[in-house]
């Protein structure tokens, strides 16, 4: 008896052993660093977070084939680690940041990275090829292109414009008897009447949550801020705002505390988005902010009852605001000078005309281009792009919000201090004072 | 004892354990140690400041409150979680019916991923879809409004509590095996004297589990210390700063502030925190422990 | 008399029970959950809690193969925590045996060191770990994960170990010398077979405690030869686009398998009980 123990416990440390080697050995070979194989390809290392159930998922695999059938791209290899969700990945490029190398092509998943990688000397600066490509470079209006600057050196190519607006469902304001406005409530004042009328007919008015970010009321706090004028409506166009107790942001502060108390569902306060747009979907509530990738799920038949689309109206903030704010763009973190250049084509081509419409198409990203001509099937067949990319025009305040341009700890701050202020267990001045001390730790 | 070369074996049986060690440890203890001294953050290198990091750290309110809830949570967890595993360990020793059932089926929470646990517990405590309002109206508890255990401060340091504290197979396992190490003439003795169960678990099983429940309140008080993926997963510290512990504060100053040197001077104090913890434990349950033995 | 006694003793039955059932009920009650929202749609999954799915087909298995490659990370995760395992078990019999039975200088700082490890944040260790493992070449590799697993593993082992190490008597040892044995052959023959259950329990916890590392798992691989169930996981996730249902789809088909390992593992720690069973 002892013996057989003796004997299966010194197999099996044996068989750890020989595991273990095998596996070192089986890496060995495959050393990632080979520049060029035997025909002349570029190798490109790519990680890539668009993967799984990312909205972008299918787009991008479509961009990377495509890529590769053009003259710029027909002699790249990509060198794919996939890292779903952008969190994770924000992680592993921070990581990167600061103890490694950098992917040859660095997608921006948000999070200031543009700011740490430039920085950090770890990307390419790119003003030179976008001086020595006139044509490439009219693609981008200035602001897209002063929010990718760092110190003077353009570091980040913007792939799409991010906006968001107000989705309503038709058929709650009819069935509260209010008449939806062409474009948006003239007011505020007017916006709450509405809420009030919902509210009256049993219906909760608006969709917010806190969680993870609390995208939805920072979307509808953005707005308060951003439509109170011309002191508001710069102060929310500022990147890393430091001082959060204005008049308006504490006004706005007030508001929110009350549309939590009044205007939403029960679970908004520490809710997070999912659950949200679903009671949005079963039409639960009646208003819900949010920009044009959500319009695919509207058709889709696993998040929303059949004929949702057509429920669906489109307004704009009110006082016809509305959040838009240029993307955070891809950089290029290759130092050899084949890959950067490998590297800028795949930009450029992310970046062509024919592709940012293929993105619209695909993913609901608004192009960064202004201008482009949209063909007339793709209106046609999703009659709600359609208004959202004709709506956008009527905006006379454009604004941003917290994810763009403020700090990430205070947009943590803002979510964890959300149901505090919900619940009425902080003042919105004091809900401001903590922001203005999470924003000022980034000063230290 | 009297071994031959009993020097040589000692190096040799603890050297591979330790050289592992120096692999992965060895580096960052040092890392975590230096660096928290420093200015140092996702861009620039550490550069030597003193104890500022530490003077920041210790003037954050926010950062007290993470070490209060940590200790606290420390003390739950090492008294009733802990006890709660014990307990369930005397109750299978026994053998009643289904008890393998029950060992099998007490460790599966264990297995689940955080990932999907957090998911799982957000959606069950949903207030206006989850189980709270229908558990509440079974009560035959009226509420106006159903509790929203996460997303009030009033209760989230609670529920978020509840999601690992009632989950103790880990040391339910431990005390069985040990338990089984128990020389069984001790038990069929007692029984001869007609001592009752209660006596026997009383006077013979708990008095030999001492060392052990030691053990266990140190692995527990060590896992609270560094306790993360659920909080992260449910509420990520909030409302306020209600359910923040270090290793939150930490991740918060590393990945959301960029600071490094802040974080690693968290991280000291974590360590700190920790050793002083498990040579606490340790003093605590040694004493008497090492006395009986008499070696 | 007999009567009190029999009711004190029934009463005390019906406490276990109960005691049982409550706590077998939270213990499996989420997995049964997860098993039945595995069938729901998103719109099911994110409006109700307790109702039934409007259909059980196999839309969302399909669905969460289809987003990430789970088969393969699950057997990567079998191979990598399996071999973390092995080695820490076997460095924990030994490492431990010897702080349990002898005296020496280094030992405190031993024991102090071992227990620092246990607190190391895991942001702190990444940076340099993946510098470390850059240089050795073991980055993306399923041996660096099981070099990391295995040392995270030791300092709860090593606790559980030095501990049932002291229950057992040193007497045999002591006879065993004098009959002229070895260390190394006492410490096979006679301490090893005794320690097993202690051993199986630390090989259950080792196991436990690895299956479900994330941080490292990501930090330390860049492709798929290394990866494990857990960033699997991450792929049904996403902003705007989180697909609960492929979750937990993909949670039941990795945690059947691992129940099972358990099933087999305590059987072997069991056995040693079985001996010393006490009724009443």
């Amino acid at each position: 008896m002892k013996s057989k123990m003796l004997k299966r416990l010194l197999a099996s440390a044996v068989m750890g052993t020989m595991i273990i080697s095998l596996a070192a050995c089986g890496k060995s070979g495959d050393e990632k660093s080979s520049d060029a194989d035997d025909s002349g390809k570029v190798v490109l290392d790519v990680i890539n977070y668009h993967v799984g159930t990312d909205y972008a998922a299918d787009y991008y695999s479509y961009l990377f084939e495509e890529f590769k059938k053009t003259e710029e791209g027909k002699n790249v290899e990509f060198n794919f680690e996939e890292i779903p969700t952008t969190d994770a990945y924000n992680q592993k490029i921070k990581l990167l940041i600061s103890s490694g190398d950098l992917p040859d092509i660095v997608f921006n998943g948000g999070n200031n990275i543009t700011e740490l990688a430039a920085k950090s000397g770890k990307v390419a600066d790119l003003t030179p090829y976008f001086e020595e490509d006139a044509q490439w470079k009219a693609l981008f209006d200035d602001t897209s292109l002063e929010f990718n600057t760092v110190d003077g050196k353009i570091y980040g190519v913007p792939v799409s414009k991010e906006i968001s607006y107000i989705y309503y469902n038709k058929d709650l304001f009819k069935q509260a008897g209010i008449d939806a406005p062409e474009v948006a409530f003239a007011s505020w004042d007017e916006f709450f009447a509405a809420c009030d009328k919902l509210k009256e007919a049993g219906i909760t008015p608006v969709g917010m949550d806190s969680a993870d970010s609390g995208w939805l009321t920072n979307l509808w706090m953005s707005a308060l801020i951003g439509t109170a004028g011309d002191a508001g409506n710069e102060w929310m166009n500022t990147m890393y705002p430091t001082d959060f107790n204005t008049a308006e942001v504490e006004k706005a502060a007030e508001t929110i505390q009350k549309m939590f108390k009044e205007y939403t569902t029960a679970d908004a306060v520490g809710g997070k988005y999912d659950p949200m747009a679903t009671h949005f979907f079963n039409g639960e509530v009646a208003m819900f902010p949010n920009g044009p990738w959500m319009i695919p799920d509207f058709s889709q038949e696993e998040k929303a009852p059949e004929g949702f689309y057509d429920k669906v109206g489109i307004m704009l903030m009110p006082g016809n605001g509305m959040e838009m704010v240029p993307t955070p763009g891809d950089m290029v973190g290759a130092t050899e000078e084949d890959k950067i250049k490998a590297a800028v084509a795949f930009l450029k081509f992310e970046t062509t005309p024919e592709n940012q419409i293929k993105a619209l198409e695909m993913t609901g990203l608004q192009p960064v281009s202004n201008n482009l001509d949209i063909p007339a099937e793709l209106t046609e067949s999703d009659p709600l792009m359609a208004q959202v990319l004709e709506i956008q025009n009527k905006a006379e305040v454009t604004y941003g919000q917290n994810q763009a341009y403020w700090y990430q700890n205070t947009i943590d701050t803002f979510s964890t201090e959300l149901p505090e202020l919900a619940y009425g267990n902080i003042t919105p001045k004091e809900f401001c004072e903590k922001l203005t001390q999470s924003a000022e730790k980034n000063q230290e | 004892m009297k071994v031959k070369n009993k020097g040589f074996w000692i190096v040799l049986f603890t050297m591979p354990c330790m050289i592992l060690f120096a692999i992965v440890y060895a580096a960052p203890i040092v890392t975590v140690i230096y660096t928290s001294l420093c200015d140092y953050t996702t861009f620039s290198g550490p550069e030597f400041s003193g104890l500022k990091n530490f003077m920041t750290i210790f003037g954050d309110a926010e950062f007290l409150t993470a070490i209060k809830n940590t200790l606290v949570w420390v003390v739950l967890q090492s008294t009733f979680h802990v006890s709660l595993g014990l307990v369930m360990a005397l109750v299978l020793r026994r053998k009643p019916a289904g008890w393998k059932f029950v060992r099998t089926a007490y460790m599966i929470p264990n297995i689940i991923p955080t990932a999907a646990t957090g998911v799982m517990f957000t959606l069950l405590l949903n207030p206006t879809f989850g189980v709270v309002k229908p558990f509440l109206e079974t009560l035959g508890i009226e509420v106006l409004q159903v509790p929203n255990l996460f997303g009030n401060s009033k209760y989230a340091f609670w529920t978020v509590t509840l999601t690992w504290m009632l989950y103790s197979g880990f040391n339910t396992i431990i005390f069985l095996a040990e338990m089984g190490a128990i020389d069984k003439d001790i038990y069929e003795a007692a029984r001869v004297d007609g001592a009752k169960p209660w006596q026997i678990d009383r006077y013979i099983t708990l008095p030999l589990m001492r060392n052990i429940f030691g053990t266990c309140v140190t692995l527990a008080s060590v896992a609270m210390v560094s306790q993360f993926d659920i909080i992260y997963m449910t509420t990520k510290g909030g409302p306020g700063s209600t359910t923040l512990n270090l290793p939150i504060y930490l991740y918060k100053a590393a990945t959301l502030e960029n600071n490094y040197g802040k974080a690693n001077a968290v991280g000291a104090v974590q360590i700190i925190i920790g050793l002083v913890l498990v040579l606490f434990v340790q003093y605590l349950f040694r004493e008497k422990g090492e006395k009986k033995e008499g070696r | 008399m007999k009567q009190t006694s029999g009711t004190v003793i029934f009463t005390s039955k019906v406490v276990k029970y109960i005691f049982m059932i409550f706590f077998v009920f939270i213990a499996v009650g989420p997995i049964v959950w997860a098993f039945i929202s595995s069938f729901k749609t998103y719109a099911e999954i994110n409006s109700s809690a307790l109702s039934w799915p409007s259909s059980f087909n196999l839309e969302n298995y399909k669905a969460a193969f289809k987003f990430a490659p789970i088969a393969k990370y699950f057997l990567n995760s079998v191979i990598i925590v399996g071999c973390s395992v092995l080695v820490t078990v076997a460095l924990v019999a030994m490492c431990s045996y010897i702080i349990s039975r002898f005296e020496f200088k280094c030992k405190t700082l031993i024991i102090l060191l071992i227990s620092a490890s246990l607190m190391l944040p895991a942001q702190a260790i990444s940076q340099p770990l993946f510098a470390i493992f850059q240089k050795l070449g073991i980055f993306d590799t399923k041996l660096g994960l099981i070099i990391v697993y295995s040392a995270m593993g030791i300092p709860m082992s090593f606790f559980v170990m030095t501990s049932y190490y002291k229950t057992i008597s040193t007497a045999l040892e002591e006879s065993a010398y004098i009959d002229g044995a070895t260390f190394l052959q006492t410490f096979i023959h006679i301490i090893l077979p005794l320690a097993k259950p202690g051993l199986v329990t630390i090989a259950l916890l080792q196991f436990i405690n690895t299956w479900n590392e994330f941080y490292f798992a990501l930090m330390l691989t860049s492709g798929d030869t290394a990866r494990t169930v857990p960033i699997a996981l991450n792929y049904y996730m996403g902003t705007f686009a989180n697909n609960y249902s492929a979750l937990f789809a993909a949670v039941v088909m990795t945690v059947l398998p691992t129940i099972l390992v358990f099933i087999i593992l305590q059987r072997q720690v069991m056995e040693s009980l079985t001996a010393g069973a006490v009724k009443g």
